[in-house]
């Protein structure tokens, strides 16, 4: 089989599939066709994923939000004139509901003051009664009507009452335009605003304005403000309905058709005096009615006046009192409501009502709490602080707390210590203040507990003792004197310590003492006890050196007479200076402070009892 | 059948007598105190045309040698322009045309007629032929017009009115 023979066999059994699969490849590069397949499908595509999945709409979001804003920043006048159906209806929501309570503030003072037949016929007319009022005392009619293109000033329709004097009306119409030009040049520059009432005698020009069309309309008489509300909405729907053909209007005699109908109502917008015969019949009554309306309006509008003034006068005293701040204050049901911001400190704001001829039973106060920065309530804070004893004086100076007076160091201390942490408080100043010294003096005797032989004083802050005292004593308060609050200098040198006293007087009684000795080593009468009481003073008086830091010390010189020999001395005198020595140290006195000594006489052949003994001195060195 | 409405413009310098020239023309709608007060005065004119009836709504704007912001809102939506200066004077040809120049500038094309003024005192024009020829490449027409006699005004505004009816 040849190649041509196969190619014919595939021709046969594929030609329609390769057909079929040949368009497809085309539609699939060809971007045009692939264009129109999306195109088919895109719309209902879009309707079944939002239906399914928000995630189209999330993910939709920020493109079609930039388009919006591009297409507002390149041209924002598109976007305005297709709100403009919109906006103006919403506005007008929002002034109604803001005039609302208002309008029922007046209606109760009206209600109070009407007959009970007028209130049946508001009540009948169902109409609150100012309203009812209202429309019986304003008498107006809604004669012609011009709706006018903004761009050139061509007159798109005009409609008026039969009888109703009408010039050349496209030339009215093209004037108005060019002197609301001319207005708009003369004192708005940016053209923003637009001529909307001209008033001559009896007559007035009432213009409401959109992006394509103004209506301007002639009205005798006086119309209430919410004609214009009314004229606002008949333009709207001009607008909503015919925007296109407001646009392409090109000065065709038959104007825009339907117009004219829409037009038309703004001539059914119109007051006649209603019930005639009742005001001719009874005009006193009428005149007695005006007068008790004006007459409750002057009362209502004076005591309403004397009523701001007195809540305005509260106001002011509030906001002069330190510690107040006032966000609002109105009056409500007869209540004075007030919000702000109170330090507790400050005075009572129902206090002050009195003073404002406001009946505090009145008041409905609202404060949150807060710390004032004002000086007298700064004050005010540092002496619920700190609270001074009598005699300190407290002022402010700027951020500076004065402290004046005298007081004790104690409390001068706490006082520098919390008063920094004041709100309202930089620094403080003592510089003015005294330290009150009986008061520091009695807390350093508190503190210290004196012996009865030390005497305390404080002066200018500087403690000085006299007198004795035990070392132990001395040490400890030479070391709790510092921590005295007042006290900047301790002097108590001047305090001499009873040990060293005792010591003094031991050594005076112990140094040159002798022990006597009968012969040889044998202790004459009297001496053992003599001895004993000896070894005692020297324990004494090795203890007392200990405590003070110093050391005694202590020299025994066994001594002998004139007979005898010098050899036979020298051992006696030694010995008896052994014996005094080994007496001491049995009492407990340390041998190694004891030094000994002997004192051997030139034999004479005297004999002298007094100088066979051992001779005790005693000294003190420092360690 | 009714007149389709056209707002056209006269433009020019001071003095060369637009007012007084359609004056007897048109419809005196309003004072000419209008003039001197807001700077423009209303006429109508109702003409009939190959295209219809057409109403005119002629704003006659007070002379100027230069538009201000005011005037360029006179001449906002305009669907025409009759042009005028003083043939006794030349310079005001050349405010004419420096007019018409700016309002083309700020609301593009618009058909306009010219009309120069005072053919009754030829002799004493100094405008020559090139400056009409100069004139005609601006304008759908140029008139030699008389405010005193009349001459040509008629034709100036019917020319402009065929013009803008259709």
């Amino acid at each position: 089989m040849s190649v041509n023979d196969i190619d014919r066999l595939k021709q046969l059994l594929f030609g329609n599939e390769k057909k079929a699969l040949d368009a497809i490849t085309r539609r699939l590069e060809t971007p045009e066709s692939r264009t129109d397949d999306i195109s088919d499908v895109l719309p209902e595509a879009i309707l079944r994923s939002h239906a399914a999945d928000p995630r189209l709409t999330r993910a939709l979001e920020e493109p079609v939000e930039l388009c919006i804003k591009s297409s507002i920043r390149r041209d924002p006048g598109d976007f305005a004139d297709a709100l403009f159906p919109v906006i103006g209806p919403a506005i007008r929501k929002a002034i109604a509901e803001a005039l609302r309570s208002m309008t029922q503030s007046l209606n109760q003072a009206i209600e109070n003051s009407f007959s009970v037949t007028t209130r049946f016929k508001a009540w009948r007319a169902g109409v609150p009664l100012g309203d009812y009022i209202l429309q019986r005392n304003l008498v107006y009619r809604v004669e012609q009507a011009f709706l006018i293109k903004r761009e050139d000033g061509l007159l798109i329709e005009h409609v008026h009452h039969e009888g109703a004097l009408s010039r050349d009306s496209d030339a009215v119409s093209a004037m108005f335009t060019a002197i609301q030009d001319f207005i708009q040049d003369s004192f708005k520059q940016d053209g923003g605003e637009s001529l909307t009432k001209a008033e001559l005698g009896e007559l007035s020009l009432w213009g409401v304005h959109g992006p394509k069309a103004s209506l301007v309309c002639v009205v005798r008489g006086v119309a209430p403000a919410g004609l214009r509300t009314e004229l606002s909405e008949i333009l709207e729907r001009i607008h909503l309905g015919y925007s296109e053909a407001l646009a392409d209007y090109n000065g065709s005699p038959d104007g825009v058709a339907g117009i004219e109908l829409e037009l038309e109502k703004c001539l059914l917008l119109e007051h006649r005096e209603v019930d005639d015969s009742e005001g001719k019949k009874k005009p006193i009554a009428g005149y007695i009615m005006l007068f008790i309306v004006v007459a409750l309006l002057a009362w209502w509008i004076g005591s309403s006046y004397a009523d701001s003034r007195r809540v305005a006068k509260y106001r002011d005293a509030l906001e002069s009192t330190p510690g107040i701040v006032v966000h609002d204050i109105t009056r409500r049901r007869g209540q004075v409501h007030v919000r702000g911001l109170r330090d507790p400190l400050s005075g009572d704001p129902v206090e002050i009502a009195p003073a404002a001829d406001i009946d505090p039973a009145d008041l409905r106060l609202d404060f949150a709490p807060y710390q004032s920065l004002d000086a007298p309530i700064i004050e005010r804070r540092a002496r619920r602080i700190l609270q001074p004893p009598r005699g300190v004086g407290i002022s402010l100076d700027g951020s500076r707390l004065r402290l004046t007076g005298s007081a004790s160091a104690e409390w001068k201390q706490k006082a520098r210590l919390i008063g920094q942490a004041i709100p309202g408080v930089a620094t403080l100043d003592f510089s003015s203040m005294t330290v009150d010294d009986e008061q520091v003096l009695r807390e350093a005797i508190a503190l210290l507990q004196p012996p009865s032989s030390v005497e305390l004083s404080v002066i200018n802050g500087r403690l000085e003792g006299r007198g004795s005292a035990p070392a132990g004593w001395l040490r400890r308060a030479t070391n709790q004197a510092g921590t005295l609050a007042g006290v900047n200098e301790v002097v108590l040198d001047e305090i001499v310590m009873t040990e060293t006293l005792e010591l003094q007087q031991l050594l005076q009684a112990i140094d040159g003492t002798s022990i006597l000795f009968a012969a040889n080593l044998q202790l004459a009468s009297g001496q053992a006890a003599e001895l004993e009481r000896l070894g005692q003073d020297l324990l004494r008086l090795q203890n007392l050196a200990d405590g003070l830091g110093l050391q005694a010390q202590i020299v025994v010189t066994g001594s002998t007479d004139g007979i005898g020999n010098v050899s036979g001395n020298q051992l006696a005198a030694q010995g008896r200076a052994d014996l005094v020595s080994r007496a001491l140290i049995g009492a407990g006195v340390d041998p190694a402070l004891i030094q000994l000594r002997t004192s051997v006489s030139p034999i004479d052949g005297r004999a002298d009892p007094a100088r066979r003994r051992a001779i005790i001195r005693a000294g003190i060195v420092r360690n | 059948m009714e007149a389709v409405a056209r707002k056209i413009c006269i433009i020019g310098d001071f003095a060369v007598g637009k007012t007084s020239t359609v004056a007897r023309f048109v419809h005196n709608a309003f004072s000419e105190k209008y003039l001197t007060t807001v700077g423009v005065k209303i006429d109508t004119r109702e003409i009939d045309t190959n295209s219809g009836p057409v109403k005119l709504v002629i704003w006659d704007i007070a002379g100027t040698d230069r538009f201000s912001a005011i005037e360029f809102s006179y001449l906002r939506g305009a669907a025409g322009y009759l042009v005028v200066a003083d043939g006794t004077r030349g310079h005001t040809v050349d405010v004419a045309r420096r007019l018409r120049a700016e309002a083309r500038e700020r609301y593009g094309e618009v058909p306009s007629v010219m009309l120069v003024n005072k053919a009754d005192l030829a002799d004493e024009w100094d405008t020559d032929e090139a400056t009409f020829d100069s004139l005609a490449q601006d304008h759908a027409a140029v008139f030699r017009t008389s405010a005193k006699t009349g001459d040509n005004v008629e034709n100036a505004i019917r020319t402009l009115a065929e013009m803008v009816a259709g």
